[in-house]
């Protein structure tokens, strides 16, 4: 079989659009790898919360530092749209999501709603 | 033998994902309204016999959703044999670790 060689060599990566599916896919295994990732950490302040109350006041003080807060806002995203990414697939999986339009619809609604705990959170310190 | 276990991934990677949405939904609704958390009122929820029992399958259900997850991706973004068998085997440990770190965090607060 001969070889296809007027196919593209130089990708242009500004040129190639990503599908909103795409995004809200990748999103899901960012938010995942970030989880699994700081999951030693999040143990940690569950074990400290526990242990003692001079722990927990320890623990609670630990959330309110600045770079902590920032990493905690990280993950509170990351389960948000892990939960919403998730049920979506649910939804694909019993074929209630299908066919184009659905799915790039679900996955714009996913999206937004990942964000929706980390605005409300950050309005409510305001 | 390899399709046999792919399929109990797939359907372990769902059931997990079920009770963990569930749990997370239960989580939230338990503390929600309440202002600010006090330890008493922490401990006491992590240590009800109901929440105790949820949490400690929560946590064998996030090692197997962590694991089926974090095998997916290595496989799908590591190539090379040695490199991708060492980097599952680091997840896999510390997975464990978690898992054991997690459960005894749990049990000490019930004894104490």
């Amino acid at each position: 079989m001969q070889k296809q060689v007027n196919r593209p060599v130089f990708i242009n990566l500004a040129k190639i659009k990503f599908p909103l599916t795409a995004i809200a896919s990748i999103m899901h295994r960012i938010a995942g790898v970030l989880m699994i990732i700081c999951l030693p950490f999040l143990i940690y302040l569950f074990d400290l919360s526990l242990q003692d109350k001079a722990s927990f006041v320890h623990a609670s003080a630990l959330i309110e530092h600045p770079l902590i807060k920032i990493l905690l806002f990280g993950l509170l995203w990351s389960i948000s749209h892990h939960f919403f990414a998730g049920i979506r697939y649910f939804l694909i999986d019993l074929e209630l999501i299908s066919g184009k339009q659905s799915s790039r619809n679900s996955a714009i609604i996913v999206i937004i709603a990942g964000f929706l705990p980390v605005l409300t959170l950050i309005w409510c310190q305001l | 033998m390899r399709q046999v276990s792919g399929l109990g991934s797939w359907i372990w990677q769902r059931i997990s994902a079920l009770f963990l949405a569930l749990f997370l939904i239960y989580f939230v609704a338990s503390f929600i309204l309440i202002d600010r958390i006090n330890f008493d009122h922490w401990r006491e929820w992590n240590t009800h016999p109901v929440n105790s029992v949820l949490l400690f399958i929560g946590f064998i259900m996030l090692t197997i959703h962590a694991w089926i997850g974090i095998k997916d991706v290595i496989m799908d973004y590591v190539h090379h044999v040695v490199v991708r068998a060492i980097v599952m085997m680091l997840f896999a440990f510390m997975l464990i670790i978690c898992l054991v770190w997690a459960s005894q965090t749990l049990v000490m607060a019930m004894l104490t």
